[in-house]
């Protein structure tokens, strides 16, 4: 048997450094494809000796794109740690600045990362592929675009003082109030990124419309779905029980995040520096998950804001109130999520306790260990740190969101490429939907591997035996 | 007169200076008019023209074999090389993995994690780049303009490229010059 | 006066100036790290360096005194590629990593020095050797890695504070500050007045506490006084948001030059008591809130239920002189009731002003402590009770200092002391004693006397041999010595003091003890228990007595921040804001007044002391006095000597 092997490196408007390599039959059809995360950068081990309290500093230098998860996720584990739980007003507060991370993060994945590939289409010239294609081809929608994130960043700033890397969210707290006219502020902004939401929303429907068949056969398979919830099991972003479904729907389990090492555990493959993780119970790859929009939107019964959950009813219909399969719904979750959040931050800004200044508790009960859970754009953010007497760190173990997508990702871009790549003659725009496979997912890669990445596309492909034949690139 | 090209990529970063980048908000459509943006993390273009651009920006510190060979090819291809935000120029929070050194912090994340099965083993498929010492651009290739910051602001950003754009050495100081 | 100039602008500076001093009184700057002005200079970070006319190097200005004639450059491209090269070699040594510091974006004295050099970079890569964080400290965190070895806090350890804890080991770059022989900073001498951590100009030294909590430009900056002993040290109360984020030393203000104690900086902001919300009722054997009219009209009817000599009344010295003035005027002065005092033990500032009183203005400030050559310390643990004072001679104990120390129990201000003589006991008459014996070199008592005592004749020689000689000499006076019972000692004392020329300070126990001892307060009588128990604990404690006392009472009413005891007990509780939620007046050992500033807004529900005096006096139809402050500072003149 004559095996072929493509590179797709680095691939592109993702987070993060990937490459995809694809292993081709003698009869140029695929073989198997790899997703490899192809960095690596160590906070678990680097992070040991400092403090508690440092974390929340530290660890949003994970990630840029959403450094407000690991800020607050770093927080709430603080909380624990320090036996200092925050008072309702703090808990708003984080929750807003959470929400402003969801609309831009979400935002700009929709609009400026994943967009060009819906908008401008998987085929299109790769040279204009991107957002100033997009501002070409369709300048209006793309200065809603650009608001919508700006909208988000701006929330953040408002009470982080800055939108990448704020200084807010302490253990027991947050560290300064929200004023009445930086409400007001928000307020102002708010009905505008309603109707984007509302757009985007439009914008996938009528895709999917048209990409019928693409949509039924890109990368659709089932997993188990995990996601935090309410106490009435409603979608949840900022702080609850974990709550995890079976590929068919089924509730499996509802747990604490400070128990999460009785349900979840991580494999290694040697060829990725992502690991895999898994329900335990059912073990490796029988448990795996997905996490992020669609596994939340297939793991929860209803969403707590009126449009968002109207449009879940919606969403709950495609697959009869089965789990959603299909990965390009990813986008759709993506926008209802977005539409949730635009309104959360409504019911946030008009809860009373948002402008109280009963912001920190400084009373502290040191336990010495804890979890901080929270729901970053791309999925369950886990944060577990055990501390000496001192608040120094002793032990980190950091589960990243898109980690938990790591095998639906590898199985993604699996299928995609059996589905899409025919060689010998392997075209661009082929490579492209492969790339798609994992973009979908908004991976962020440096948060996966506390490693930073992106994936640009090199394709490689060697006989078998291991010389080049052909090199494509983009 | 035609328009400057730009290229970008990150390397050990958080891509958190390209999200910077894209605070300038609706002046990314006028800074689309003043250069003309080639490869980068959020184009499709995998890497800079191989006839040369005339910016190069690298976010993100020198943290593997990958990164290095991203950083040379980028200063060969490029007139004048931007280190953008504080990994870029100092190396920041990844190059704190130099004090555990990479085989340790490898072996924490890999197999002692609380969370890793009996499967942990620290991967090493030959397609996977190499830790190396962490360090800022500038150790490996020569830095033109350096702009620190965690992230720098958008409006230094802004003001780097549009004065390169036009042909002028950007002076970072005053707030543009701002570490955090 | 000296001549020079600077950057082609002539100055006269005095003599004895350093080229900085000059610099800046030129009104031109060059930046500094290790250079602090309330430390000896020492020239450590050179960052200060200048061009001087005719010196062959470039010198650092900060200990290169000031001569005539001299011609001083400050902005020269030599003088700025060297302040580059210094700045590039100290952030290559260790491991600057401004991202995360708790001081980054405006508080860091090093990262400012980069931006005015417009440094964008690092053009030396540093080691990433890791160097040790300590953070064994309850108070804060010794991260090696962010210092730049300019010993400021070992030199505010030391030359300040007189606790020389801090110090370095290893040399050159491998330079590791530490805690005495290197033990954890929580096991170590420290006594936790933090006074390093102000000093450090860098995030080497981190509070705990309010660490990411704001930058200073954040922090809303009150200066107040601190009302914990009776120095009355000025400081500034930081708050964000109307809560209390950190406290420092006011080094613009105070005789306490910029040092505040354990007490002082950290105790209110680690206060973990739990807050009274509402006033509480006692009913059917449960405290229950009720409004502030009801615990009030019920206060009232208690009060017209029984005679005046039925009700008893007692304050806490944490109150303001206003507070006191009301209080007192309300039981004392119209009430006449059967008892009214000051909570706690303390006697000397009454015993004082009793002595006063008799034989005429005595005492001195505080300041005489700061430079002295023979310390006489009497029945006063200073390092325990009035720590800032005790910084004062401790760090003058390191060098010359002569010290003769009697109190009942081992006290640490001389520890440092090498010609220090130490009496054990509470004979004080005796200790007076051989004072004078000393003074006037009356030989034929002195060996009896010092046997008598205890002491070592040759070491007791030593250290007081000359006292008539001594230029400088100070006593300082405190609660064992100064009880009522001790007045003739004390009497004689003063005499002594005047015959020979030597400074009597007397330290006046907690808050405004001095203030409430010359409103006539009963002080240290141990309170009893009576049908009405009036007791305004505010932020405070009271001692088990009080607590016996208030037990024994029939109808108790209990005004407190705090939950405790005494409020559990209670008939009728009053939520009472704390010290930094009003502002009041404050009178030190000195007698020197101070206004203590708002620093937070106390929450709906609190009221002070003083306000509640005012509803109880209108409801018994009275108008209380405002104008106590003519006859404090009449009264104090003649107690301190001008």
């Amino acid at each position: 048997m004559v095996t072929q092997k493509i590179t797709i490196e680095p691939v592109t408007r993702i987070e993060g450094h990937a490459k995809v390599t694809v292993h081709m039959k003698e009869d140029g059809s695929v073989e198997h494809a790899y997703f490899h995360v192809n960095e690596f950068r160590g906070f678990e081990k680097f992070c040991e000796g400092r403090l508690v309290t440092e974390m929340q500093q530290i660890t949003p230098r994970i990630c840029g794109i959403c450094p407000v998860s690991h800020h607050l996720a770093a927080a709430k584990a603080g909380d624990v740690v320090l036996g200092c739980p925050p008072p309702r007003p703090a808990s708003l507060l984080r929750e807003l600045m959470h929400m402003g991370q969801i609309i831009q993060s979400h935002g700009m994945h929709f609009f400026e990362l994943a967009g060009p590939d819906l908008l401008l289409g998987f085929d299109a010239d790769p040279a204009i592929r991107n957002v100033v294609g997009l501002i070409q081809a369709d300048p209006e929608l793309t200065v809603k675009a650009v608001r919508l994130r700006k909208f988000g960043q701006a929330i953040i700033s408002e009470l982080g003082e800055r939108s990448i890397h704020p200084t807010f969210a302490i253990p027991g707290g947050v560290n300064r109030t929200l004023t009445a006219e930086g409400r007001d502020r928000i307020l102002a902004g708010l009905d505008d990124q309603v109707e984007t939401a509302k757009l985007g929303i439009k914008i996938i429907k009528d895709w999917v419309e048209a990409n019928r068949e693409t949509v039924d056969k890109f990368a659709v398979f089932p997993t188990g779905y995990l996601g935090l919830i309410t106490p009435s099991k409603g979608l949840e972003l900022y702080d609850g029980d974990i709550r995890l479904k079976s590929r068919t729907g089924e509730e499996l389990e509802v747990f604490s995040a400070q128990n999460y090492l009785d349900y979840i555990a991580e494999h290694v493959e040697p060829w990725s520096y992502l690991k895999f993780p898994y329900y335990k119970k059912l073990g490796f790859p029988e448990g795996v998950y997905r996490v992020g929009p669609l596994g939340r939107l297939n793991m929860v019964k209803h969403i707590e804001t009126p449009m968002a959950n109207e449009e879940l009813k919606v969403f709950k219909a495609i697959n009869d109130g089965a789990p959603v399969e299909n990965t390009l719904y990813y986008h759709y979750a993506r926008m209802i999520e977005t539409l949730f959040a635009a309104e959360r931050v409504r019911v946030l800004l008009d809860d009373p306790d948002i402008l109280s200044n009963d912001i920190l508790n400084t009373h502290q009960e040191p336990t010495g260990h804890g979890v901080g859970v929270i729901e970053a754009p791309r999925g369950t953010l886990i944060h577990d740190y055990t501390a000496n007497e001192y608040g120094q760190l002793t032990k980190v173990n950091l589960i990243v969101s898109t980690g938990h997508n790591n095998y639906a990702m590898s199985k993604a871009v699996d299928m995609v490429a059996k589905e899409y790549i025919h060689g010998p003659d392997v075209k661009e725009g082929m490579l492209n939907r492969v790339e798609h496979a994992i973009r979908a997912h908004d991976p962020c890669l440096s948060c996966s591997t506390h490693a930073v990445g992106q994936m640009p596309l090199e394709i490689s492909i060697y006989d078998h035996q291991g010389n080049l034949t052909q090199t494509l690139r983009r | 007169m035609t328009k400057p090209k730009v290229a970008s990529d990150w390397l050990a970063g958080c891509a958190g200076c390209h999200m910077s980048f894209l605070d300038m908000d609706e002046r990314i459509i006028e800074l689309t008019r003043l250069v003309d943006l080639r490869s980068t993390p959020i184009t499709d273009l995998k890497e800079p023209d191989a006839s040369g651009v005339d910016v190069g920006i690298l976010e993100g510190g020198i943290a593997n074999t990958y990164n290095e060979e991203v950083a040379l090819r980028m200063r060969e291809r490029c007139k004048i090389l931007v280190a953008l935000g504080d990994c870029a120029v100092f190396g920041g929070v990844p190059a704190m993995r130099n004090f555990p050194g990479a085989d340790a912090a490898l072996k924490r994340a890999y197999i002692e994690t609380e969370s890793t099965d009996d499967s942990g083993m620290i991967p090493n498929d030959p397609e996977l780049s190499t830790p190396v010492h962490v360090r800022p651009v500038s150790d490996l290739v020569k830095v033109d303009v350096f702009l620190p910051g965690c992230a720098p602001s958008a409006d230094a950003i802004f003001y780097v490229l549009s004065e390169l754009a036009q042909g002028r050495m950007p002076k970072v100081e005053g707030e543009f010059n701002n570490w955090h | 006066m000296i001549q020079l100039t600077v950057n082609g602008q002539p100055v006269e500076v005095e003599t004895g100036s350093t080229i900085l001093d000059a610099i800046r009184i030129a009104g031109f700057n060059v930046p500094t790290l290790c250079y602090h002005p309330k430390l000896v200079p020492y020239g450590s970070c050179r960052l200060c360096l200048v061009e001087v006319e005719g010196a062959r190097t470039l010198q650092p200005s900060c200990v290169v005194p000031a001569n005539n004639g001299m011609i001083v450059r400050t902005d020269t491209d030599r003088t700025k590629s060297a302040r580059k090269f210094i700045l590039s070699m100290i952030f290559s040594e260790r491991n600057h990593f401004c991202m995360y510091c708790q001081e980054t974006d405006g508080d860091c004295d090093l990262q400012q020095a980069a931006y005015a050099e417009n440094m964008t970079h690092w053009p030396i890569t540093p080691a990433y050797k890791p160097f040790i964080v300590d953070a064994s400290h309850p108070d804060f965190i010794l991260d090696n890695n962010r210092c730049i070895l300019c010993r400021r806090c070992v030199r505010a350890c030391t030359e300040l504070v007189g606790n020389a804890t801090l110090g370095f080991e290893e040399r050159g770059s491998g330079s590791l500050l530490i805690a005495d022989n290197n033990v954890p900073l929580g096991e170590s001498t420290c006594i936790s007045c933090g006074n390093c951590v102000q000093f450090c100009p860098t995030g080497a030294l981190i509070d705990r506490r309010s660490a990411y909590q704001g930058r200073e430009t954040d922090l809303t900056h009150v200066n107040s006084v601190c009302m914990d002993c009776s120095l009355g040290c000025e400081r500034v109360v930081k708050t964000r948001d109307n809560r209390l984020v950190r406290i420092d030393g006011n080094p613009d203000a105070g005789f306490n030059e910029s040092l505040l104690c354990y007490d002082g900086r950290y105790k209110p902001v680690a206060e973990n008591r739990k807050r009274i919300t509402s006033p509480m009722v006692r009913r059917n054997g449960q405290l229950e809130s009720i409004t502030w009219d009801e615990a009030l009209s019920a206060i009232s009817v208690q009060f017209k239920a029984h005679d005046s000599n039925e009700i008893s009344a007692h304050i806490s010295p944490r109150q303001p002189i206003e507070a006191l003035s009301a209080f007192h005027e309300f039981f004392a002065d119209h009430f006449q009731v059967g008892q009214v005092t000051l909570l706690g033990h303390d006697q000397t500032a009454r015993t004082s002003a009793k002595l006063a009183a008799e034989i005429g203005a005595f005492e001195s400030g505080l300041s005489v402590l700061k430079d002295c050559d023979t310390a006489i310390i009497l029945g006063t643990d200073m390092v325990k009770d009035h720590p800032v004072a005790g910084f004062f001679l401790k760090r003058q104990a390191m060098h010359d200092l002569k010290m003769f120390i009697a109190n009942s129990t081992h006290t640490k201000v001389g520890d440092w002391s090498s010609n220090k003589l130490e009496y054990i006991g509470s004979d004080y008459a005796a200790v007076v004693d051989l004072l004078r014996s000393f003074a006037h070199r009356e030989e034929a008592d002195l060996s009896a006397q010092l046997q008598n005592l205890g002491l070592n004749p040759e070491r007791a020689e030593k250290v007081l041999g000359n006292l008539k000689e001594n230029q400088k000499l100070v006593i300082v006076v405190g609660k064992e010595f100064a009880k009522a019972e001790n007045l003739p000692a004390f009497r004689s004392l003063v005499q002594l003091a005047r015959e020979i020329g030597a400074k009597v300070v007397t330290l006046k126990g907690k808050g405004n003890n001095f203030a409430g001892a010359l409103f006539g307060y009963e002080m240290d009588a141990q309170a009893k228990s009576a049908p009405v128990f009036f007791l305004a604990l505010g932020d405070g404690h009271a001692c088990d007595h009080t607590r016996d006392a208030l037990a024994g009472s029939e109808f108790k009413i209990v005004q407190a921040s705090y939950e405790s005891a005494f409020t559990e007990m209670a008939d009728i509780v009053l939520p009472c804001t704390i010290w930094d939620e009003q502002t009041g007046y404050y009178l030190n050992s000195d007698g020197k007044l101070g206004l203590n500033q708002q620093a937070i807004q106390a929450a709906d529900g609190n009221r002070s002391v003083l306000d509640v005096l005012k509803v109880l006096a209108s409801k018994s139809g009275l108008t209380l006095s405002e104008n106590w402050r003519a006859a404090i500072e009449e009264k104090v003149a003649t107690i301190v000597l001008s």
